[in-house]
């Protein structure tokens, strides 16, 4: 008996060396340490696992008590720094006892880089604050400051570093900071009632009718946006505004032809020039339309909706240019004092966050 | 063609391409540095990754060894727009664990294309999903407080519609 438990004991002991070479990253050596203990007890491996399990639980439970009466979070300290300090090593644990490799096997470089794939090119901020709900350690790498400096980069490349007035945090200047979402639409809803044919009214009915129709902008993190002007509920539309690439040139026949071209931002003001494709101009049947090509310039100012940074935009200016084959032929300035053009207001929309393609 | 022989941590010899192995940066340096083509008899070892793994990683190199080569900046990275080809998705049908193992596996072996295709499956595994959605996908346990929680919810705010 006596011999048995030596026996034990000493692959017990061996099991730990190897656990702490395997720490220091002295892989050799820990595979050396856990061949010779699996030897000597083939199962050492469970023996440990079970003891550190009835270890930490103790700690658990002293930790939960120790936290319940002199370390409650006090809504005061930043989660961050709380994190930092009570958060061990591991960035997280398994819920149930798995027998495949869990993610927490991932060093904090591997589990950033995946992070920056789930942020991707497209600057899906929304995915990354799901990933800091899901546990401490999750925050920790979601909060790190290089994701969101990155994201902010995209937007202000020459002044990233401009941090006074966000407090040294690039989170907080990329939620308030005027910028475009890009994992959803800005939606305009335009609506009037126009009165029916003069001669099929009478006295007592007369005919009108209620128009709607909407405008639809579409940013992409590289500079580029999307304009559509369409009678179709955003339902059926913004789906098919996912990528640049794939956006078909119109929506449906009819009023609702696409715009492609570029935004700057500068301060809280942006700045837009789209150009109506010739394509599509050929493919519609209207002899007038064929072969002119129409720019828009379009100036709009970022705002708060609801407590909401960056989700409204305010056209001030907007003018369209016909242009022939050779010169500017005509502009009109649109008059915006009347109620024809109410604020774009941000709208998520799923399926762009829905697939990783480049990497942020 | 030279060969070169791979040994993964459980013991297992591999015998290899050398055009397919140096997919692998740090074999490829290894290989340079140390001479290793004129000596047939040497093996390197690969200590970090076990036999399994290893064979997913020969066979992933062989299937893209006539890839052009990663680019390295940033600028060549913004060009990339390749979805996960078939062939790769079908590769990556695997279980969590043996696809967080190749994770490790091609960054220590240094092959940026199976590092790439591997952590974009994985960040698509999390993109869109609730927090307990993903902690259900990746057996996580919940260790917030319910203040903490609350803090936290409140923080994301800006991004949500309600």
């Amino acid at each position: 008996m006596a011999a048995t438990l030596t026996k034990e004991d000493n692959a017990k002991e061996l099991f730990r060396t190897g656990i702490e070479c395997e720490r220091e990253g002295n892989y050799y050596e820990a595979t050396r340490c856990y061949k010779r203990a699996l030897k000597l007890d083939p199962d050492v491996e469970k023996k440990i696992a079970d003891e550190e399990i009835t270890l930490r639980s103790v700690d658990n439970n002293n930790y939960y008590e120790n936290n319940m009466s002199d370390d409650e979070y006090d809504q005061k300290e930043d989660l961050f720094v709380r994190f930092q300090r009570i958060t061990g090593p591991q960035i997280c644990c398994p819920e149930n006892s798995q027998q495949i490799t869990h993610f927490s096997v991932l060093p904090p470089e591997l589990i950033l880089y995946i992070l920056r794939w789930v942020i991707s090119y497209d600057l899906d901020l929304r995915s990354l604050e799901q990933c800091a709900a899901v546990c401490r350690g999750w925050y920790l790498c979601a909060r790190d400051p290089e994701l969101w400096r990155r994201a902010c980069s995209k937007f202000w490349p020459s002044n990233v570093n401009d941090l006074v007035e966000y407090n040294g945090s690039w989170r907080q200047m990329f939620i308030e900071r005027p910028n475009v979402l890009t994992i959803g639409c800005y939606i305009c809803k335009i609506s009037y009632v126009r009165q029916g044919e003069e001669s099929f009214r009478d006295n007592t009915n007369g005919p009108s009718f209620n128009v709607v129709y909407y405008r639809y902008l579409r940013f992409f993190s590289d500079g580029r946006v999307l304009m559509v002007l369409s009678c179709y509920p955003p339902a059926k539309v913004v789906r098919k505004l996912q990528t640049i690439e794939n956006t078909p040139t119109y929506i449906c026949t009819g009023f609702n032809n696409i715009c492609r071209g570029h935004y700057k931002l500068s301060g809280n003001q942006l700045t837009l020039k789209l150009e109506s494709c010739d394509r599509l101009n050929n493919k519609i049947n209207c002899e007038n339309v064929t072969k002119r090509k129409i720019t828009y310039n379009m100036n709009l100012e970022i705002s708060k909706y609801k407590s909401k940074h960056n989700w409204k935009l305010q056209c001030t200016d907007y003018e369209v240019v016909y242009h022939n084959r050779i010169n500017r032929v005509s502009a009109t300035k649109f008059d915006l004092i009347n109620n024809r053009f109410p604020p774009f207001i941000f709208s998520r929309v799923k399926c762009y966050a829905n697939e990783s393609i480049r990497v942020l | 063609m030279p060969l070169i022989k791979l040994q993964s941590s459980d013991g297992e010899v591999f015998q290899v391409d050398f055009d397919i192995a140096k997919a692998s940066v740090t074999i490829k340096t290894m290989v340079e540095d140390l001479g290793l083509e004129d000596d047939d008899e040497e093996i390197v070892p690969l200590p970090n990754v076990n036999a399994g793994i290893l064979k997913k990683v020969i066979q992933w190199a062989t299937y893209h060894k006539d890839d052009p080569p990663p680019a390295d900046d940033d600028e060549g990275r913004e060009k990339r727009t390749d979805d996960i080809s078939s062939w790769d998705a079908d590769f990556l049908k695997v279980d969590q664990g043996t696809l967080f193992e190749l994770i490790l596996a091609a960054n220590y072996l240094d092959i940026k294309g199976l590092l790439d295709v591997t952590c974009k499956t994985v960040a698509n595994m999390i993109k869109g999903k609730t927090p307990e959605e993903i902690r259900k996908t990746f057996n996580i346990k919940n260790d917030f407080t319910a203040a903490e929680e609350d803090q936290v919810r409140k923080e994301n705010e800006w991004c949500e519609e309600k």
